[in-house]
């Protein structure tokens, strides 16, 4: 067994959030609510830091423009005083505009055009026909949603239930890369359990 | 019939049970599965080899304490293969939870025989996101006064040329939210190429991103960093974790492949619970 403090309280800790696999109780939730609260801590720690670094000391060194920041950010607590609380809306909607203004002025081109040029393929290798036609079939699936009578609606109906054959297999590539992301994640655990905390697992 | 009805509803403490030992028996007596290197990973460290000494990359360490045992690993590789071509690193994490794991990326550069100052320089956590991003790229002294220790970027010499974007050989990126901030923001600045990395589940995002060449290399998930490592020559915590991996995963394929099967076996039952 490791000696050390450490890492006792680590498996311990995970001990008791996996007992939730059994069935929900105290101990689950007591860690629950102290990793919340820990997390608040944390998050209110380092965001101290940041107002300090980005905010406050610059502006000991003479940079009187980060008052602007600074101010709007305080004005985002005025929501607590009621007959002041329009004041919150200010900085709300600076951060909405500047955000969708820097979003917008890059989304054009990365997003809608090379993204379109992207699916533009010669069809020369299954791959691309795969890609192009599964492009065309998504879109079709989701604009098209009325179908009529005759050929064209059954050829309309036969590329409806190949795009959601294709989509489908996309759900099961996510569940894939699910797997594949808390595989690694629960193997962690497995080490820390049986390597680090009981020395089952040799070179931990 | 009887039996076949117990394998289709194996009790989940079974399954608890396999996938335990699919974890442990391998990591207790390592079987060496072979790790094929997959041409994304080969493509990741190619781009990485391209870089030459004195190239500065910004490194952007964008996750969440979740993710970090598939991606802690990938901080290691890539703080050993940028040491290794001699590139200059600027760190930044633009996500609250990677704040330490930026931390131990400078302590690797460190044991790496890099100093502070002269070849990497933390920044620290910077918020906002994309706004944070695009100021950053416009101007870092203005938007970075100083760095996470409160030193003014100023006066170290690596940021002495390095003001904005255009200053820059690369971003590398390892993140879970998804490259758009940096694929919106980045185009402004020529030839500054971006090269991403993320958990294994973010693939089909960035493929899109990979064939228009908006992102030059992934590397996605602790088995492509497994690879990577692979490609270094230097062993490290993904290449140990992937026989627990795949013997894992060949557990959930077999579940969910008997699972299906034994289903359609079975016979049928009404809605009342008759067997039909």
């Amino acid at each position: 067994m490791s000696t050390d403090p450490t890492v006792w309280i680590t498996a311990i800790l995970a001990l008791g959030i996996y007992s939730f696999l059994i069935k929900d109780n105290v101990v689950f939730r007591l860690i629950e609510k102290g990793f919340v609260g820990l997390g608040a801590g944390y998050y209110a720690a380092l965001g101290v830091r940041s107002i300090m670094q980005l905010g406050i000391n610059p502006l000991r060194e003479g940079k009187l423009v980060t008052l602007i920041p600074l101010i709007l950010g305080l004005m985002v607590f005025a929501r607590f005083a009621k007959p002041i609380s329009w004041l919150s809306r200010i900085p709300v909607a600076v951060i909405v505009s500047v955000g969708a203004a820097l979003t917008l002025r890059g989304s054009a081109q990365a997003s809608l055009v090379a993204q379109t040029i992207g699916t533009m393929k010669p069809l020369n290798s299954f791959q691309n026909v795969v890609l192009v036609f599964g492009t065309c079939a998504v879109l079709v699936y989701f604009f098209f949603r009325d179908i009529p009578d005759g050929p064209a609606g059954r050829a309309l109906g036969h590329v409806r239930t190949a795009a959601r054959m294709l989509m489908m297999v996309s759900f099961g590539i996510g569940f894939a890369g699910m797997i594949g992301t808390q595989i690694p994640r629960a193997v962690g655990q497995v080490q820390l359990i049986f390597g680090r905390w009981i020395h089952i697992i040799p070179g931990l | 019939m009887k039996s076949l009805n117990n394998v289709a509803h194996l009790r989940k403490y079974t399954i608890y049970a396999l996938v335990i030992l699919a974890m442990l028996i391998p990591l207790v007596k390592p079987i060496g599965l072979p790790v094929k290197i997959t041409e994304d990973t080969e493509g990741f460290y190619a781009a990485m080899e391209e870089f030459n000494p004195g190239d500065v990359v910004l490194w952007d360490i964008h996750f969440q304490l979740s993710s970090a045992n598939e991606l802690t690993p990938q901080i290691t590789a890539m703080a050993y293969h940028l040491a290794q071509r001699g590139a200059k690193c600027i760190i930044v994490s633009m996500h609250p939870e990677a704040y330490p794991f930026a931390l131990d990326a400078m302590e690797e550069f460190k044991r790496l025989g890099k100093d502070y100052g002269t070849d990497m320089v933390y920044l620290g956590y910077l918020p906002g996101e994309e706004v944070a991003v695009a100021s950053l790229l416009s101007d870092m002294h203005q938007t970075v006064p100083t760095d996470y220790e409160g030193t003014p970027i100023a006066s170290h010499p690596l940021m002495a040329n390095v003001k904005t974007g255009d200053d820059l050989t690369a971003v590398v990126s390892i993140n879970t939210s998804g490259p758009g901030s940096w694929t919106r923001q980045l185009p402004s600045y020529k030839n500054v190429d971006l090269l991403y990395a993320s958990i294994a589940n973010t693939k089909t995002t960035i493929q899109t991103y990979l064939d228009t060449g908006q992102i030059k290399a992934s590397l996605d998930g602790a088995r492509c960093t497994a690879e990577y490592e692979q490609l270094l020559e230097r062993p490290g915590k993904a290449l140990a974790l992937q026989d627990a991996s795949s013997c894992t995963f060949l557990v959930f394929l077999g579940l969910v492949v008997a699972g299906n099967v034994f289903q359609r076996l079975k016979p049928s039952v009404s809605r009342k619970g008759d067997a039909k």
